[in-house]
């Protein structure tokens, strides 16, 4: 059996994913022994589009010691405080998922059921009121948030819209910068090993051999090598999530420049806008047995706020999930590993993940299954949580009279998710699981936005002082819309900051 | 279904703090106490003195109750973790300290900086780099001041203490706040939600699953001994031939509670029997089980008392307003998941008891996967409802003679000298930290005058 340190990790494929791994695993070099190496091709096209992020990519970033103006500034990237929901609980209804949280806890009780109460003696205060993001959100300001819990700047939290192709190609500097090499190439064979059936190498289209002992499958949704050489397998999501097409298309940058993504429903999916420096991103995401693509350029197209700068380019997709994203040597990563629709901004965000959790559990050459196994595991269950959130979003409507949506409302649920609900439903109840992605604000925002009430506040709520409790909550909305308009206005910020090469 | 009266069964130790739980967190629903005979096994046996892990001291925090006026009422002495002897144990005298372990060194963790140090020094002992193991070694300890931003805030306190105060001080405060005892033709039945705090042998409970295979002590004998000397900052827990015995110190008295297996010594008395396992549901329709009622896990960890007080927070974040049903299901969920969790944790302890543990049936697949994960590369699965964190965790298996084959590829990375370097920086704050901490009598005298 071999043993010791992994001498060479082939990351296969760039963009996004394959540039996020080397720049996070360049730093084994300092092991002595580990080298990181990357294989990707010109000529295959990265599925870049503008991408929105959510406040866990700072973390991403400090750990590799990136300063954020700088990369704000290479990336062409805005703020983001949310994302603003259009029409989809019904038309002419939204409501903003905000980051950070809702008010504050009260002894213990949690602010949501404060808020419950509230409504129920007769005070029925929007939840948008609790938000600073979403006060400075609708003031189109920005200004980063102050560690002091005293001050109400305490209560904001961010990430990032950018272009994905430029943050990939910031990250190729910072990776090559520390060691990682870069090989052009086409990937023609994966060879496995006779009798472990373990990849040995990636035989490249110029004839060069790439040998390795961990392997990073970042091939996009081909997995050419988690599932074209080794057949790991696909779990399909697609009965919860029916979308399996997208249009995307750039349009002009247009003013305000908005701190948030926005998604509109539409007749069969949805429509994303994401805000960059140089222009607009935007996309529909449908499912083609509602709508042929035809129809979903002319909506597209019909619904842009600038001029379109191109054609809306189409792409395909089966939502679901690498049934083992590691299998033997090899680790899926990206698209690689799945899909979820972006609704919720987790494609880097589970790339991320996949990254710590492979450092955690990084193998040595033995490859013991432990480690695997923890990290499937601990795989399966994150996103199986993030599906969860998904499917809510497109359950809960009230969009009646369209067929995709009558087919939203009507399709039966997973056992996690029903459980969710129906706590919620009962006494506005929630209960994070497992290390989960979002937070119980997060829950609450979409479940209330999408017209899920609960049907009674948890009692705790009533054993507070309700004098203290107004009082708090008449202050509130007041103070946070202050500092929002005290904030510079978003389009100032970045342009002090971190302004982009004006492309 | 409107909450309007909660019957409590059982007036020991679980029934009074479910009581005074209750009352604050029930939103006005009327709390009345059902009296049951016979000793207090509410946490599963007679227990003279129980341990507050620090998150229980938090939870009892949220729910209004005072530190100090629990060291004062019921003879509190405060906890840093607990000492094992006797086990099949790693090289050393071993401590599971609460608290965090040493400190990281950028993104490595300290365990991982152990064990490469431990490549060159086998011996070195994880217990000289816990604050918390520190400062029980060496009897000291103070509480950190709310401004403290000092490494004395990396370490956590639990408390022991004396059982029936401790049931006295819930009864009074209970009272306090309304609750009453049933009158003479009061029963349960009148209520819309049976909390049952009376212990393992209760005539409301459910089907029922042993975990007895697992853990051969069947009997136990708990007696509380007065002592002159100052109160040990840790509970104790040494193996003996036929099961094991723990020493849980309060002030001015020391519990000994044995647990054997019953028939194999004919020098030792009849004990009580322990029945270990579970109900296969806790809350079923209007009954809800909490504490030893609900089950009864190997005490070897001090967790009982945890335990029941999980039990009753959960309650009170569930309390039903409507059919109920989804909170039920809810509870059961939560709560399973937290008694596997102890007993996973207990049974790393039982099959490393030196004789009996290679009699035990082979373990069960989420504690075969927590210990080849960890032992293949230092890693610590955790999952809901966990007791202990990753640092006790990490102290258990390497106490238990479980070393990770590999320190994982950061650690691998670090210059041995540096790690070193590290390792003899942290011990140094650490050490000079507990050198300015009062003594624990001191320290509990000021309090408690």
């Amino acid at each position: 059996m071999n043993s010791g340190p992994i001498r060479t990790v082939v990351i296969a494929g760039g963009g996004t994913a394959g540039w996020m791994a080397a720049a996070a695993l360049s730093r084994l070099h300092g092991n002595g022994v580990t080298r990181v190496v990357l294989v990707e091709s010109e000529e295959i096209g990265i599925v870049g589009v503008g991408e929105a992020t959510i406040p866990p990519i700072k973390t991403f970033n400090a750990m590799l010691g990136i300063d954020e103006d700088a990369f704000l500034s290479a990336t062409q990237g805005t703020f983001k405080l949310g994302i603003e929901f259009a029409n989809w609980e019904r038309d002419g209804a939204s409501y903003v998922h905000p980051f950070a949280s809702f008010g504050t806890d009260i002894e213990g009780v949690k602010f949501h059921q404060i808020w419950l109460k509230l409504r129920a003696s007769g005070i029925p205060l929007p939840l948008s009121d609790f938000s600073l993001c979403i006060a400075a959100a609708q003031h189109n300001r920005f200004d980063r948030p102050d560690g002091d819990p005293r001050s109400p700047l305490s209560q904001l939290d961010y990430a990032f819209h950018f272009d994905a192709s430029l943050y990939a190609r910031f990250l190729r500097a910072y990776a090559e910068a520390r060691g990682v090499v870069r090989h052009e190439g086409r990937i023609t064979r994966v060879h496995l090993h006779p009798e472990t059936g373990f990849i040995t190498a990636l035989a490249l289209d110029d004839g060069r051999s790439i040998e390795g002992d961990l392997f990073i499958d970042c091939t996009g949704f081909r997995g050419l090598l988690i599932e074209g050489a080794l057949g790991a397998g696909y779990e399909d999501w697609s009965q919860w999530l029916p979308c399996d097409r997208a249009l995307a298309v750039p349009s002009m940058r247009t003013e305000p420049l908005y701190p948030y993504t926005r998604s509109t429903a539409r007749d069969a999916g949805w429509q994303w806008r994401i805000p960059l420096q140089h222009r607009t991103g935007n996309g529909y995401v449908y499912c083609s047995d509602y709508l042929s693509e035809d129809e979903a350029a002319a909506t597209l197209l019909a619904n842009l706020d600038g001029e379109a700068l191109g054609d809306p380019r189409p792409l395909q997709f089966r939502t679901g999930i690498r049934t083992q994203p590691w299998v033997k040597n090899c680790v899926a990563l990206g698209l690689a590993s799945g899909f979820m629709e972006p609704l919720e901004s987790t494609s880097i965000h589970l790339v991320q993940v996949g990254i710590a959790k492979l450092l955690a559990l990084f193998p040595d050459r033995s490859f013991p299954a432990h480690e695997r196994d923890e990290y499937n595991r601990l795989t399966a269950l994150q996103w199986a949580y993030i599906r969860d959130f998904l499917i809510l979003h497109y359950h809960q409507n009230a969009r009646a009279g369209l067929p995709f949506w009558d087919r939203c409302r009507s399709m039966p649920l997973p056992e996690t998710l029903m459980r969710k609900m129906e706590l919620f439903r009962s006494t506005g109840r929630l209960f994070r699981y497992e290390d989960e992605l979002f937070t119980d604000a997060s829950w609450v925002a979409v479940m209330v936005g999408q017209g899920l009430w609960p049907e009674r506040h948890d009692p705790l709520a009533d054993t507070l002082d309700q004098a203290t409790v107004r009082s708090m909550a008449a202050g509130i909305a007041d103070v946070f819309h202050r500092t929002a308009r005290a904030m510079p206005t978003h389009a100032d910020f970045i342009a002090q900051h971190c302004a982009g090469r004006p492309m | 279904m409107r909450l309007d009266e909660i019957a409590i069964v059982g007036d020991g130790l679980v029934g009074w703090m479910a009581a005074a739980m209750l009352a604050r967190g029930s939103g006005g629903a009327r709390i009345v106490l059902h009296p049951k005979e016979g000793p207090d096994r509410s946490l599963g046996l007679a227990s003279p003195a129980v341990t507050l892990l620090p998150a229980d001291l938090e939870t009892l925090a949220t729910f209004g109750i005072d530190e100090d006026a629990l060291i004062r009422a019921a003879g509190g002495a405060f906890s840093l973790g607990s000492g094992l002897t006797g086990w099949r144990m790693g090289p050393g005298a071993a401590f599971i300290p609460y608290g965090t372990l040493g400190a990281p060194l950028g993104p490595v963790a300290f365990h991982q900086l152990l064990a490469r140090a431990r490549e060159t020094d086998p011996a070195i002992n994880l217990a000289n780099y816990a604050l918390a193991a520190l400062c029980a070694q060496s009897g000291r300890f103070a509480r950190p001041g709310a401004e403290d931003q000092s490494v004395l805030t990396t370490m956590r306190h639990g408390l022991h203490v004396a059982a029936a105060p401790f049931t006295r001080w819930f009864e009074s405060d209970a009272r306090a706040h309304g609750v009453a005892l049933a009158g003479d033709r009061q029963t349960v039945d009148e209520a819309d939600l049976i909390v049952d705090a009376s212990g393992p042998e209760s005539d409301l409970a459910g089907p029922f699953a042993s975990w007895e295979c697992y853990f051969p002590w069947n009997r136990a004998i708990a007696a509380l001994r007065p002592v002159e000397t100052d109160p040990p900052l840790y509970a104790h827990v040494d193996a003996h031939s036929e099961g094991w015995q723990a020493f849980v110190p309060v002030q001015g008295a020391i519990a000994e509670t044995v647990l054997y297996r019953h028939g194999q010594s004919s020098a030792s008395p009849e004990g009580e029997p322990v029945a270990h396992g579970h109900q296969i549901a806790a809350w079923r329709g209007k009954i809800v089980s909490v504490g030893g009622a609900a089950a009864v896990v190997d005490p070897v960890a001090g967790t009982a008392l945890h335990l029941a007080i999980a039990d009753v927070a959960r309650l009170v974040s569930l309390l039903p307003t409507g059919d109920g049903k989804a909170e039920a299901d809810e509870y059961n969920r939560q709560w399973r998941e937290t008694i596997d969790c102890a007993f996973d944790y207990a049974l790393l302890h039982a099959a490393a008891h030196p004789s009996l543990g290679a009699t035990l049936p082979s373990l069960p697949d989420r504690l075969a996967y927590r210990i080849n994960l960890y032992e293949a590369c230092g890693r610590v699965a955790l999952f809901d409802g966990e007791t202990f964190e990753e640092p006790q965790w990490i102290a258990a298996f390497d106490a238990l003679a479980k070393r990770p084959r590999r320190c994982d590829a950061l650690a691998q990375g670090m210059d041995r000298a540096q790690v070193e370097d590290h390792l003899a920086r942290v011990r140094q704050v650490m050490l000079q930290a507990v050198a300015g901490l009062p003594s624990h009598s001191a320290y509990l005298e000021r309090i408690v005058r």
